[in-house]
């Protein structure tokens, strides 16, 4: 039996989620069940080997389903059940620090999805050690085991977003957090596949990293620990911000530059690429997914405009400090997404036009002799023209619709109304950075959008601290 | 002590909270009136370091809310109406629970468990899960969560709506009894009934404003003001008329043979009252200081901040 005032010394959301979570009943009902699937199998299956091969299958269906989709669900309810109950505020107030706060959510409010999965793990392992291949069922384990984790980091996470949005006035519905973990989990399923079934082949594709060779497994799961890690930092800064503790986002740009570097590694010599062209094509990649990253972060982190006008009278009494803790990650981001993109113009205008068409173009089909100081302009002048947009509606007195407004606003501007000026790059160029358009007009159409969005969202700013302050 | 200065706090829409400021001495029951949206839940949250203001200060015994706010929790115990309980926990289980994620380390734990269940009164259903408690038993068990560390600051919002009878004349005894060991106790609600028997202060909040912060125990008020009640052997309208003529008295009603008045005690002590009942020969028959009523005082309140405003 579990030594519960022990646990409770330990970590006291642990504890109390395997009270909430463990009974003797649960315990015993799961292997149970697993049992009899089992006996299913070899009683349908005429031979032992097919037997066990279809078990191995099973067991990781198993893992998927038990552990890591029904661990969806008991993640996001461990940070929505105790905001809609009102038990978050013992939390915020309880001396548990962060870190055990992170794992008793992580892996405590998951405890019996880990448990079941754990069952099935140990299944497949057994079922690798039968048909000799258990050098290859390991790795694999520890890849499941790591995409579990990073899968239920990344709904906490934003379980804590959707709580910070709603600022404790309204309930939180899970079903948000439900479906985008789906369209997640099936967009990076692939990714775990594709190490799991590569070990199962054992086709040896081996990548270089900083010119050192991998085995694909071993890459992937290098690449499953490296971003599993910042998951839970991620989770751990957050619960640091829910206990009410005022952080720069110092960890972000740890990660920007890390992740920056850990990529760069697969760069280095690819297909015989010299270090320069390496670099140019590294940072040109992490360019176009820092703006990337600088949408989906704008879309999903909270824009309370009382957050907004901390910020501004940060700015304006120039408290560094306190701007810095209570900027939005996105605004935190697009200067360095700039930077990222002027750099890249300066490699373009360095190495010439001849080296990049003979090595990048010509090998890879990735246009980069077009990028210039121009289309870096038109670049951000779309993205502010968009992020002002986006803060528009959500300045509006219908606030809760601002998001699905703003995905109807880039369907109309980036789907719909350039398909009506098809073929015409001149004139697509004021929908979205076009590198063939003139330059006068690549530049001209999204500033003058930018400040005319712009000057919409000061004139509604104003509007609105007047009716609050009034 | 706990010190609150030139509060503000706005929701997108509206502000608030406006300029709040108080000061609420160690080992006050403080009851925090006003009507639905007034800004109570606000303040309470801001006061337990659980909101942060947009300007403004406040202080919980030298700890800054907005700066320290983890060494304001450890002062602070925060009660919010709806109790935030697990009810698939005993009440055991949550008091414990609760024990090892307020206290250090180093703490007995079962000892302060016992003592918050005992103190609380939910020890005759400890071990019953908190779901199937009235809500009643799950008051009790949120105050013995909220006091399990002994706090300096007990914040309670909103805590005997919809309890009966029986339920609110244990919460008074409690948080009577809580004031002896020392603690400082704020009690918000809009139902003032409940609030007499135990608040010593009274702090009115309206539109987000404090518009009142005074005393309502029988020793020197905030605003300086003495609530007395004079009985008389016989009562004339003349003796009526004399009183309400002395500098310092007002707000003077009658009552039978008995007149009710406020001192200013800044011009006037009740010694020196005294002697001037018996200057002009009056027939006095007792002097007694009298609480005051929480409901005539805040509708008082209330009434002048809307006619000041209009």
């Amino acid at each position: 039996m579990i030594n519960m005032n022990k646990l409770l010394r330990w970590n006291a959301e642990f504890a109390k989620n395997v009270w909430l979570e463990i009974s003797t009943q649960r315990l015993l009902a799961m292997p149970a069940i697993i049992f009899l699937i089992i006996v299913l199998i070899f009683m349908n299956v005429d031979s032992t080997t097919a037997a066990n091969s279809t078990l191995k299958y099973v067991s990781i269906g198993g893992f998927v389903f038990l552990g890591m989709l029904w661990g969806i669900k008991s993640a996001s309810n461990s940070i929505l059940d105790e905001y809609n109950e009102k038990t978050w505020d013992w939390q915020k107030m309880s001396i548990i620090g962060a870190w055990k706060l992170t794992v008793g959510k992580l892996f405590g409010s998951t405890i019996y999805n880990w448990y079941s999965a754990l069952i099935c793990l140990v299944i497949y392992l057994f079922t690798c050690l039968q048909d000799g291949t258990l050098d290859q069922g390991l790795p694999n384990a520890a890849l499941l085991i790591l995409s579990m984790i990073s899968l239920h980091g990344i709904i906490i996470l934003m379980a804590l977003q959707l709580i910070r949005k709603s600022d404790g006035r309204i309930k939180v519905k899970s079903n948000r957090v439900f479906i985008i973990a789906f369209l997640l989990f099936g967009s990076v399923s692939r990714l775990i596949f594709f190490g799991i079934f590569s070990a199962f082949s054992f086709t040896q594709i081996s990548l270089k990293w900083y010119g050192i060779p991998f085995n694909t497994v071993i890459i992937s799961l290098l690449s499953s620990l490296f971003y599993c890690s910042w998951i839970v930092a991620a989770v751990y800064r957050n619960m640091r911000a829910e206990l009410q503790y005022s952080d720069k986002p110092n960890w972000w740009l740890l990660f920007i530059a890390t992740n920056f570097l850990f990529q760069f590694g697969f760069f280095i010599g690819y297909d015989g690429m010299s270090f320069k062209i390496s670099l140019l094509v590294a940072i040109a990649s992490y360019f176009a997914q820092l703006v990337f990253i600088t949408y989906i972060l704008a879309l999903t982190e909270p824009k309370d405009v009382v957050n907004f006008r901390t910020l501004q009278n940060a700015w304006l009494q120039k408290k560094k400090d306190l701007f810095l803790q209570n900027a939005p990650l996105w605004i935190i981001t697009l200067p360095i997404a700039f930077l990222f993109g002027l750099l890249t113009v300066i490699l373009v205008i360095v190495l010439g036009q001849k080296e990049i068409t003979q090595n990048i173009q010509e090998k890879f089909d990735f246009e980069l002799t077009s990028v210039s100081v121009a289309f870096l302009i038109s670049i951000f002048g779309f993205i502010i023209r968009d992020l002002s947009a986006l803060l528009l509606f959500h300045f509006s007195s219908n606030a809760k619709r601002a998001n699905v407004s703003m995905y109807f606003y880039f369907f109309l501007v980036y789907f719909v109304l350039p398909m009506l000026f098809a073929g015409n790059d001149n004139l697509t160029a004021a929908f979205f950075p076009s590198p063939k358009s003139s330059t006068i007009l690549m530049v001209t159409f999204p500033l003058i959008e930018a400040a005319f969005v712009g000057w919409f969202l000061l004139k509604r700013w104003k509007e609105m601290n007047s009716k609050v302050l009034a | 002590m706990i010190l609150v200065e030139n509060l503000n706090y706005e929701y997108p829409e509206k502000r608030a909270l406006t300029d709040v400021s108080f000061e609420i001495e160690d080992g006050a029951i403080t009851a925090l009136v006003g009507p639905n949206g007034a800004g109570k839940t606000t303040l309470l949250r801001c006061i337990a370091a659980l909101s942060k203001p947009i300007s403004g200060n406040v202080m919980i015994n030298d700890f800054n809310a907005i700066t320290q706010p983890r060494e304001v929790h450890a002062q602070v115990g925060y009660l919010q109406d709806l109790f935030g309980l697990y009810d698939d926990l005993t009440v055991l289980q949550s008091v414990q629970f609760m024990a090892h994620s307020r206290l250090d380390a180093n703490s007995d734990f079962d000892a302060a468990v016992d003592l918050a269940i005992h103190r609380a009164g939910a020890f005759d259903f400890a071990d019953k899960k908190v779901g199937t408690l009235s809500r009643g038993m799950r008051q009790r068990v949120g105050i013995a969560q909220a006091i399990i560390h002994e706090p300096k600051v007990l914040l309670l919002d909103e805590p005997a709506s919809g309890l009966d009878p029986e339920a609110r004349y244990a919460l008074s005894a409690l948080l009577l009894e809580l004031q002896q060991t020392g603690m400082t106790i704020i009690v918000s609600s809009h139902i003032l009934a409940e609030l007499e028997d135990y608040s010593s202060e009274m702090l009115v909040i309206q539109d987000g404003r404090m518009i009142e912060h005074r005393s309502l125990s029988k020793e020197k008020t905030v605003s300086n003001l003495l609530a007395l009640e004079i009985g008389f052997t016989k009562l004339e309208e003349s003796h009526f008329n004399t009183i309400a003529q002395i500098d310092g008295v007002s707000d003077i009603t009658f009552l039978g043979n008995k007149i009710q008045l406020k001192l200013d005690t800044d011009t006037l002590t009740k010694q020196t009252l005294l002697k001037q009942l018996i200057a002009n020969d009056m027939p006095v028959d007792d002097i007694t200081e009298t609480k005051v009523n929480l409901q005539d005082e805040y509708i008082k309140t209330v009434e002048n901040y809307k006619n000041n405003k209009a």
